[in-house]
């Protein structure tokens, strides 16, 4: 079975978006977001992905991949 | 994770508390019960001379009547009544430990951890186990010389509220499941 691999940390970079600046932006805290940097979740919800889509202009597709293991 | 609000609440600081005073009070108390077991087996006279005709003892669910002026109960069923006591006594300390515990534990995080859950099934058993503990002290007490007419009782409520507390402990593991689930939710 694969696994979700989550590229914000990358689409930050291309969108020079600080951690603090999204955490703002998103209402989502700057520990969430790290986790979600580093790949330390098992679930997101919606909502956090359609406001990370938001502040960063960009897709679900971009922000995540599945790779088989 | 949001921090539970849980853990503000006065009235989980106060049964904390409470739970514990009562814990102490119960554990003084399986030591008064030891005394005067001891004491009752040293000095013989002491038990029997305090026990009238028409009167009775009657202690956490066990009750001994003395009915007739010409019924006697003899030092072992008075030494078997003391011992149970303290036996059941011992056995509402440690619900009073174990509520203590679960109540801290949600005080310092959320009250779904599966130490909880075992905390509450412990409590159930527990509370089932007082009222038939009383039951075969009563027993025991009669075999052993306990008055003629000795009333035999089950304290269903306690039975009940043990069940009870089986069912809600089953509702905390699927309410520690759910939270697991959720771990790592973002």
């Amino acid at each position: 079975m694969g696994k979700i691999i989550l590229h914000l940390d990358r689409v930050m970079v291309e969108r020079k978006m600080s951690l603090n600046e999204l955490s703002e932006k998103v209402g989502v805290s700057n520990v969430n977001l790290s986790k979600l940097k580093n790949n330390k979740v098992t679930a997101i919800r919606f909502s956090t992905l359609e406001a990370i889509c938001a502040a960063l202009q960009c897709q679900p597709g971009d922000l995540m991949e599945y790779a088989e293991e | 994770m949001n921090t539970p609000k849980i853990n503000k609440s006065k009235l989980l600081h106060t049964g904390k508390v409470a739970s514990k005073a009562i814990e102490i009070l119960c554990w003084a108390g399986v030591a008064l019960m030891l005394m005067a077991a001891i004491a009752a087996m040293i000095d013989t006279s002491w038990a029997t001379l305090n026990l009238m005709p028409d009167s009775g003892i009657s202690m956490n669910g066990i009750t001994m009547e003395l009915n007739q002026g010409s019924d006697q109960i003899t030092l072992s069923a008075i030494v078997a009544m003391l011992l149970g006591c303290g036996f059941c006594l011992a056995l509402t300390a440690l619900v009073f430990r174990n509520l203590h515990a679960v109540l801290k534990a949600s005080q310092s995080g959320s009250p779904f951890q599966p130490e909880n859950v075992k905390r509450i099934e412990t409590i159930g058993w527990l509370s089932i186990a007082s009222p038939v503990a009383a039951l075969v002290v009563t027993v025991l007490c009669k075999l052993l010389g306990g008055p003629d007419e000795m009333e035999f009782s089950l304290n269903l409520s306690g039975i009940f509220m043990g069940i009870l507390v089986l069912i809600l402990s089953q509702f905390f593991a699927h309410g520690v499941e759910l939270e697991q689930d959720v771990d790592g939710l973002v």
